[in-house]
């Protein structure tokens, strides 16, 4: 893969706000090359905005993103990052073929074939008109024009928020083709949490306050535990908190009349009458997520030297 | 080979690769030689990940139970069929729990009771094994709630 | 254009690889070539809609000139007369739909030429590219301000062929500094055209959105229009022609050129300062009345034909300072909607 090893992405201190009102604050996190990385949030939490600065299409209001070491927005970045927006913007009067054709005229390193096949490939018809087509077709055709760049990063924003399940699932089987061909390096926005887990390697969570969660999907799984217990056998330990966590760092508990469960990350043996089990990625995300006041979690591969935040481990 | 990965607690993609690769050759299904899917095809077929294709087939390597010749493509090992015990449709204890299985579903279980009962005294072996079930390891399978 | 047909052309045949080379056809590439894919349809309209008004302007123009001709020859042939006429009344409703040339480029070419790309989000499409975004504005910018160049200079140039034989014939008192003739030929037409696009630009680039866009540029061209009849004078150098020794009879008045344009008549006194032409109306000797005020002849302000040239080149200066001004509003709104 190229640029194996290397730092597709970095982003210190980014902010953007309109008027007074900002919008992102205080990005800071790196992206290793190589990876498909989810990017997950409350809405609101500035990941447009995030990605249309890496994207080059807004300026920062503060702070910086680089591409591969190229300030973002750069002509050099410019043309490693491939964007593709949410509502999927495409010419509806073009044909498929024209709005290849565009994609050939605006961008030097052009890869047809690759563009023509991945638009084949789902059966999109060469010669229909855009604004005809399917929301999974114009999905398609939208990447092509993204991965006929010959994009070095990628940048999705919920991609796949609009598309039913089947047509998602081809999608994505596409675009992680295209990965596993060419070792490109993914960053997506998404909703649809439960099925980050078989797309991203990577997950950034950003919410109110910064960067919350970052790094790889099977380290940030395999440090945190689920434990359950029967309400009625876990007293209150000191601090409020049900007894038995004092050693753990809690991101979040939840009880109801019959089980308590909480979220942690084991800062040692787990004891007692806890029942310990692996979470999935939705149960940290989700957990992250409502108790945004608890300790971020920054793997070292994504932290940022020199900028202030944890790093875990 | 064809991948089903699900979505399950506590097992991760990659480790459910290794699992069907592992059981694939177990079986009889892959022979030394055979060619894995490439982390290409894995992604367009069953939609996963090319990284996480790829970290399982590095754990198959150091398994032994792959050789991953670069630039060629991933191999099952001329050991892998060594280091199974034999063939396991021919063991006298598939045969066994073949019968057993029979009996079960004739009594009226349903496929996931089956594979319940099955994790069940997996998971009762493991316990009587270590005592308490604490260690880091054992607690992926455990059950909550 | 055959943008799509080379790439069908082999879409029929799913066997065979993607094309390798970039064969191209004829026609403008990379940033122009989406401009000209995506605005074709109105720079031909436009174009064809220019082409009529100059064939038309230059049909009528010989006809105006052989009326002018033959009334020439035949003095007072009352036919002649009938046919300079109508050539005049049509050369004055002509001009007037000329002099709207600006509002239409800039209300259905300016106005949507970004506000469209904003409202349906091609700008961020488009924006992605390899291109800078500047580039994609000045393309934009650049190509729509040819079209409704080449369409201001054609018009212009058959109106100007029109408007000159009726000028010069003395029977049409003809006022070349009118909107209808002024400002449809010459550089004023283009420099007005320009300028109607880019402040339909600025608007689309302001508004984000095609509808309102396009009636903020009606309004402001209207506006910039009425402003601008205003001004136009200021860019005429007139000529004066006194007359003094007392000779200020009705028959005395100066003579000015056949196709000139006069701007004002009034008595001259002995010290040079003017009284107006109505000052002794209501006396009954109005000699006596005029000799009283000192009045000592005629003096005669004029715009003769052969400034007019001039006085559109100064006009045209004075659009471009205004181009420029717009050109930064412009530039300031794209840096609003882009970033």
């Amino acid at each position: 893969m190229r640029d194996k090893g290397r730092t597709a992405l970095e982003v210190r201190g980014l902010g953007r706000r309109y008027g007074r009102r900002w919008v992102l604050r205080e990005a800071t996190f790196r992206l290793p090359a190589g990876r498909v990385c989810g990017l997950v949030g409350p809405n609101g939490a500035g990941k447009t905005t995030m990605l249309e600065i890496i994207a080059g299409l807004r300026e920062a209001s503060a702070g910086e993103a680089r591409v591969f070491g190229e300030p973002a927005g750069g002509v050099a970045a410019r043309q490693r990052v491939a964007f593709l927006p949410q509502e999927k913007p495409l010419f509806t009067r073009f044909t498929v073929a024209e709005t290849l054709r565009l994609g050939r005229e605006l961008n030097p390193h052009w890869d047809q074939e690759l563009a023509e096949g991945f638009v084949r490939a789902g059966s999109v018809p060469l010669d229909a008109k855009v604004g005809r087509l399917s929301g999974g077709q114009r999905t398609r055709v939208a990447l092509a024009v993204a991965l006929g760049k010959r994009p070095d990063l990628v940048l999705l924003d919920e991609p796949l928020a609009d598309l039913d399940p089947l047509v998602r699932r081809q999608t994505v089987a596409a675009l992680l083709g295209e990965v596993a061909e060419r070792g490109i390096t993914v960053l997506l926005s998404s909703h649809l949490v439960a099925e980050l887990d078989t797309l991203c390697d990577y997950l950034l969570l950003v919410a109110e306050g910064g960067l919350r969660l970052a790094g790889d999907v099977d380290e940030i799984i395999s440090v945190h535990r689920v434990l359950s217990a029967p309400t009625d056998r876990v007293p209150t330990g000191p601090d409020g908190l049900p007894a038995g966590l004092e050693h753990h760092t809690v991101v979040e508990t939840h009880d109801d009349q019959r089980y308590t469960t909480a979220l942690v990350r084991p800062g040692g043996p787990v004891g007692g009458f806890w029942d310990a089990a692996a979470p999935t990625l939705e149960e940290v995300v989700l957990a992250y997520l409502e108790q945004s006041s608890s300790a971020p979690l920054i793997s070292p591969n994504s932290y940022v030297p020199g900028v202030g935040s944890e790093v875990a481990k | 080979m064809r991948y089903y990965i699900e979505r399950r607690r506590g097992v991760a993609a990659y480790q459910q690769i290794v699992e069907q690769t592992k059981r694939a050759v177990r079986a009889g299904v892959l022979k030394p030689g055979d060619r894995l899917p490439t982390a290409r095809e894995v992604a367009e077929t069953c939609a996963v990940n090319p990284n996480t294709t790829l970290k399982a087939y590095r754990e198959l390597d150091r398994d032994g139970v792959v050789e991953l010749r670069q630039g060629v493509g991933t191999f099952i090992a001329a050991a892998a069929a060594d280091r199974s015990h034999a063939p396991a449709a021919e063991s006298p204890l598939y045969a066994e729990l073949a019968e057993w299985t029979g009996r079960a579903l004739a009594a009226g279980l349903m496929e996931e009771d089956v594979r319940d009962l099955v994790e069940l005294a997996l998971q009762e072996r493991r316990q009587t094994a270590a005592g308490t079930a604490r260690s880091g390891t054992d607690e992926r399978n455990g059950e909550r709630g | 254009m055959s943008t799509t047909t080379q790439t069908r052309a082999d879409g029929g045949f799913p066997g065979l690889p993607g094309r390798r080379t970039r064969a191209r056809g004829f026609g403008p590439s990379g940033m122009a070539w989406l401009v000209w894919r995506q605005h074709r349809t109105a720079f031909l309209l436009l174009l064809a809609m220019a082409a009529v008004a100059t064939a038309g302007l230059a049909w009528l123009a010989q006809d105006a000139s052989s009326a002018v001709a033959a009334a020439e020859e035949a003095k007072a042939s009352p036919g002649a007369a009938a046919a300079l006429d109508a050539a005049y009344q049509r050369l004055d409703l002509l001009g007037l739909a000329l002099a709207g040339l600006p509002v239409i480029i800039g209300v259905f070419i300016g106005a949507p030429l970004f506000a469209g790309d904003l409202e349906t989000g091609t700008a961020k499409f488009v924006g992605v590219q390899s291109y800078g975004r500047w580039n994609w504005v000045a393309t934009k910018l650049g190509m729509a301000a040819v079209f409704a160049a080449v369409a201001a200079l054609s018009t212009g140039i058959a109106m100007k062929a029109l408007w000159t034989p009726l000028v010069n014939h003395m029977a049409v008192n003809a006022d070349f500094t009118s909107t209808g003739g002024f400002d449809t030929t010459g550089p004023v037409a283009v420099a007005l055209a320009v300028l109607g696009l880019l402040i339909g630009a600025a608007a689309g680039l302001l508004m984000r959105r095609t509808l309102p866009a396009m009636v903020v540029t009606f309004v402001a061209l209207l506006a910039v229009k009425t402003v601008w009849s205003q001004l136009r004078m200021m860019f005429a150098t007139t000529v004066t022609k006194t007359t003094g020794g007392g000779r200020f009879g009705e028959g005395d008045s100066p003579k000015v050129p056949d196709n000139a344009v006069e701007i004002d008549t009034s008595y001259v006194t002995g010290d040079g300062s003017l009284r107006g032409w109505s000052t002794c109306t209501d006396a009954g000797d109005s000699s006596a009345c005029l000799r009283r005020h000192g009045v000592v002849g005629w003096s005669k302000e004029y715009l003769p034909f052969s400034h007019m040239d001039a006085m559109q080149w100064a006009a045209t200066g004075a659009l471009a300072g205004l181009i420029l001004l717009t050109v930064g509003v412009l530039v300031y709104a794209a840096r609003g909607a882009l970033r």
